[in-house]
């Protein structure tokens, strides 16, 4: 049972993986540079180590090492959020470390029941082993894993520390987590699929709730990386749609939109990262018409939101095509698809009218220029977006067709979804103008949780152990005679339990 | 070496002696080095054994000639090999440790070297009696140790200490006396080899035995309704002594749990799946209570004592586990926990002297004043909690497995709560540490200097186990022998 290091083979879902992260965590460490001012060697070396740890997950081929190095990562981000020692960012990562140390040991437990079933972690040995156990010991093992990566991603029930974890990160630290390391819990989850061979129309229901739930609290949010953080919600809820429909087409659909969220999610929160570095303001309503002032960060956002809406010709809408055919005969489904997508929409146009247009706010004097490191990867990922929109095939060709093993480049340019785009750019507007007037889509104000907020149930459980650890010190005395009395209790308790087994 | 096992007592029992006479010497340190250098000759001792140890010769040695069954014997075998090693390593560190914390005179080092050789003692001898006297040795040592600074909340705490573990050993005398009614002998080896001819005539009498033993060892090793001087001690004990009570003499208790508890009725009772439940049962309860209370501290010192008590908990799972699997597993955490934990309260006591007080809530923005030892309590407690790549996650997925393979899925629950809550606890310590910096150089602020020798001894263990986590394979070819002598 000990650790095992095997990197090799690198499989074409490790090489997609390994491609994206080898993208993207270079364009996080320049933003870095010019975003750290202080404590360097900190928050670099915790920053090579978290790297270090995220390449370890997507490659290594053993369950245990890949708990190993997810743990690595987690505790990584964890003193990342908390680098800039701000008051309002230790509850947000005490949750975060929590809930992620909980979803860690979902999966410790169901890699260790894996093992005693098969007495291996290697990933190619369990998968030519997997057809000859019975499918009821593998679902405990399935449903345990699950569970741990869905925390890991943050889908719907366990969303509760993504909306708080990203908005009081470091902007870097907020691309990290909504662009690299949510994918890092994708990935794990479409690696078990592929390696247990087993799938399950949860993930369709679960996906779809995410979708349509992240995009509604969205449109309602101020903090403008509040309102990001709920859209990657709402967008992990494709790929969660997308890999529960279990055909080569969703499947398919899911790895696309991961490569294409991560890229521009990530585009989008470093875009207001440069906003708040320059502005120091974070709140919609106290922000307006940054376009003139900083124009490269303008177009980049514009690339960023229109892709995230699934607009042609930018990647977005290629995945959301293939996720949009592979739901082809659920009516349901593709209404979810649509309304999300104009939600989207709708949510994006509130950061564009009150951020980039519209009248600056008097307290708006002193704006920052954005130095050249912070621009020049909002400018690659908002070209690679850009790319891949305009050749998919391309992409979908050389990394994810050899993962399922089907052709569908095809599917792309057809006029159906064009007029669907049409139809959600128009249904968008619509529901911005409604929601802003309705009050819906907020301006300003302070985000509560509501009664069936979930955030509420699971600080209730927090506080309900809190509540029993207090009333325990406070139940037990400190006095010598209590202390003796509890020694003889015990020898009673023991001699009565031995009296019991007696008879 | 076939005096190995006397020169490994005598040589620290003859130097304790020794280090009042180091009055009349010219150089300032000369107890210091007595000390050092009576641990390493002992050290040295234990290590010429090491080779026929591990070919799997058991190495005795009868005080007086006296042949084992009348006299008092020692025997070197691989556990006790394990722990004696590990009680001297540990042992050395806090005397380095102490070099640097404070001034302390040669009656220090005297009682410290004392109590080093009843742990040395109980782990060596194969006499039930003198068993009894080592502990009763070891536990005058640490009453002296524990007062050492005499203030009035240290006397209180070990007066409370006196008597509780005297009831203990009270306890344990009847024990012996028991035992010696009906066996016949005191020497252990016969003990075990006589209680499975007898045990089905005498059971209710072998229970009582057993009772009384679970009682008084589990006052020793902190199992839950007896943990209670714990806390007490280890909050007002000088920083090293509370790392000695948690580092060893806890560990001592468990050493004296598995040994009698596996000899004596490893045969008999401990197959019966009621014994090994009652086990299991304190264990859990022993995890989440420690827990529990250790979220709700707020002086630093206490939390880590509660946290002693919620790992001893784990232990004590693996060994009611009773598996091969279980008890590499518990005899791991203990080398681990030892480590951990005796490296936490050097960094506690490091931060504590440094601000001049002791609870958490007052400690923000340590980070800022003593950034190192800050880093070190980091990475020991993601190794208490059990986070790889540290030690504690390996043998906290040793018991975890072994819980597994054993059936009892219903044991995960607990165990994973007091995981979690141990990450809940230790990450609130750590939080405060970073935060917004709110002291202020007041009145009670006493900066003292923080020499090399605490540094040296904390960064060694957060080496160590950073290198156990990695490779666990160099502890685990010590402990596998020695799981081989409880399960024959």
């Amino acid at each position: 049972m000990m650790l095992n290091l095997n990197f090799w083979p690198i499989d074409p879902l490790s090489f997609l993986m390994l491609v994206i992260l080898l993208v993207l965590l270079p364009m996080v460490f320049l933003f870095s540079l010019a975003y750290v001012k202080r404590n360097y060697f900190r928050y670099f070396s915790v920053l090579f180590i978290t790297f270090m740890a995220m390449l370890g997950v997507v490659l290594v081929k053993d369950f245990l090492a890949l708990y190993v190095f997810l743990e690595i990562m987690i505790v990584g981000i964890y003193f990342l959020i908390i680098d800039n020692t701000k008051k309002e960012s230790f509850p947000a990562g005490y949750k975060y470390i929590l809930m992620m140390f909980i979803g860690g040991i979902f999966i410790l437990v169901a890699s260790l029941m894996l093992y005693n079933l098969t007495g291996t972690f290697n990933m190619a040995q369990i998968f030519s082993l997997v057809p000859a156990l019975p499918s009821q010991a593998l679902l405990p093992i399935f449903v345990l894993f699950t569970i741990g990566c869905l925390i890991e991603i943050g889908a719907v029930p366990f969303h509760v520390w993504l909306p708080d974890a990203h908005p009081v990160a470091p902007s870097p630290i907020s691309a990290l987590l909504s662009g690299v390391a949510i994918k890092v819990g994708a990935y794990g989850l479409i690696r078990l699929i592929i390696t247990l061979q087993m799938n399950s129309v949860v993930f369709v229901w679960l996906g779809s709730v995410s979708m349509v739930f992240g995009v509604v609290v969205a449109m309602r949010q101020t903090n403008i990386k509040r309102l990001l953080a709920y859209s990657s919600i709402s967008q992990m809820g494709y790929v969660l749609l997308g890999i529960g429909l279990g055909t080569g087409l969703g499947l398919g659909g899911a790895l696309f939109h991961t490569i294409n969220h991560a890229i521009f999610k990530m585009l989008l929160f470093l875009c207001m990262g440069a906003i708040i570095f320059s502005t120091r303001e974070r709140e919609i309503n106290k922000l307006g018409g940054l376009a003139k002032k900083l124009p490269v960060t303008f177009v980049a956002f514009c690339f960023g939101a229109l892709a995230i809406s699934g607009i042609p010709p930018f990647n977005g809408f290629a995945s959301k095509a293939l996720i949009s055919n592979a739901v082809a005969g659920n009516i349901y489904l593709k209404i979810a698809l649509v309304l999300t997508a104009a939600g989207t929409f709708a949510a994006f146009l509130k950061l564009y009218f009150n951020v980039f247009l519209g009248r600056m706010p008097k307290t708006l004097k002193k704006i920052k220029p954005v130095p050249f490191l912070m621009r020049l990867p909002m400018v690659a990922l908002a070209l690679l977006s850009l790319l891949i929109g305009l050749f998919p095939h391309i992409v979908m060709a050389r990394f994810i067709e050899p993962i399922v093993l089907l052709r569908f480049s095809y599917l792309y340019w057809q006029p159906g979804l064009l007029l669907e785009t049409l139809m959600i750019v128009t249904l968008g507007s619509a529901i911005y103008y409604v929601g802003i007037k309705s009050g819906f889509s907020r301006l300003k104000g302070e985000d509560q949780a509501g009664f069936f907020s979930l955030d509420r149930l699971y600080c209730a459980l927090a506080g309900l152990v809190q509540n029993f650890s207090y009333w325990l010190r406070h139940f037990l005395s400190r006095s010598l005679n209590v202390y003796l009395r509890w020694i003889f209790l015990t020898l009673v308790l023991l001699l009565a339990l031995f009296w019991l087994q007696c008879n | 070496m076939i005096n190995a096992p006397i020169l490994i007592i005598a040589i620290p029992l003859l130097s304790a002696f020794l280090i009042h006479l180091t009055k009349y010497t010219r150089f300032k340190r000369s107890a210091e080095l007595v000390a050092i250098l009576a641990l390493l000759g002992s050290g040295l001792a234990l290590f010429s054994t090491i080779g026929s140890v591990f070919l799997g010769e058991v190495i005795y040695y009868d005080l007086g000639s006296w042949p084992a069954p009348f006299g008092i014997s020692l025997a070197i075998d691989p556990l006790s090999f394990f722990f004696a090693a590990m009680s001297l390593g540990i042992g050395l560190l806090i005397i380095i440790y102490s070099l640097g914390e404070y001034f302390y005179a040669r009656r220090y080092y005297s009682l410290l070297l004392i109590a080093l050789t009843g742990i040395l003692g109980i782990i060596l001898t194969r006499d039930l009696f003198n068993m009894y006297v080592f502990f009763e040795m070891l536990a005058v040592a640490s009453y002296v140790l524990v007062t050492y600074k005499h203030k009035a909340r240290t006397i209180v705490a070990s007066f409370k200490y006196l008597i509780i573990t005297e009831a203990a050993w009270v306890f344990f005398l009847l024990a012996i006396a028991l035992l010696y009614v009906l066996c016949g002998s005191l020497n252990m080896d016969s003990i075990a080899n006589i209680i499975p001819l007898i045990y089905h005539s005498n059971q209710q009498t072998i229970w009582l035995v057993f009772s009384i033993m679970m009682i008084c060892f589990g006052i020793k090793c902190g199992m839950f309704p007896l943990h209670t001087w714990i806390p007490e001690v280890h909050s007002q004990a000088p920083t090293a002594v509370s790392s000695l009570l948690s580092g060893l003499i806890l560990k001592v208790g468990l050493y004296a749990m598995l040994r009698t508890f596996y000899l004596f009725f490893g045969t008999t009772l401990m197959l019966e799946g009621s014994v090994s439940n009652i086990i299991i049962l304190f264990g859990v309860v022993t995890v989440v209570f420690g827990a529990c209370m250790a979220l709700v501290q707020n002086e630093l010192k206490r939390l880590l004592a509660y946290s002693s008590i919620n790992q001893i908990g784990f232990i004590l799972v693996g060994i009611g586990l009773g598996t091969e699997l279980g008890l590499t597993g518990a005899l791991f955490h203990i080398f681990n926990h030892a480590i951990i934990k005796v490296g936490l309260f050097f960094c506690a006591g490091i931060i504590i002297s440094q601000v001049g007080f002791w609870e958490i809530s007052r400690m923000k923005g340590v980070w800022h004043k003593m950034p190192a030892a800050t880093f070190a309590f980091c990475l020991l407690s993601l190794a208490v909690i059990g986070i790889p790549p540290f030690n504690g996650f390996v043998s906290k997925m040793f018991i975890v497995e072994a819980a597994l393979l054993a059936g009892n899925y219903w044991l995960l629950l607990p165990l994973f709560l007091g995981i979690i809550l141990t990450a809940a606890y230790y990450f609130r310590v750590i939080q405060t540490f970073f935060s917004p910096q709110e002291f202020k150089r007041k009145e009670d602020f006493v900066p003292t200097p923080v020499g090399p020798f605490e540094h040296f001894s904390t960064f060694f263990l957060v080496g160590l186990c950073l290198l156990v986590g990695l490779f666990p394979q160099i502890v685990l070819n010590i402990i596998q022998p020695a799981v081989k002598v409880l399960l024959p």
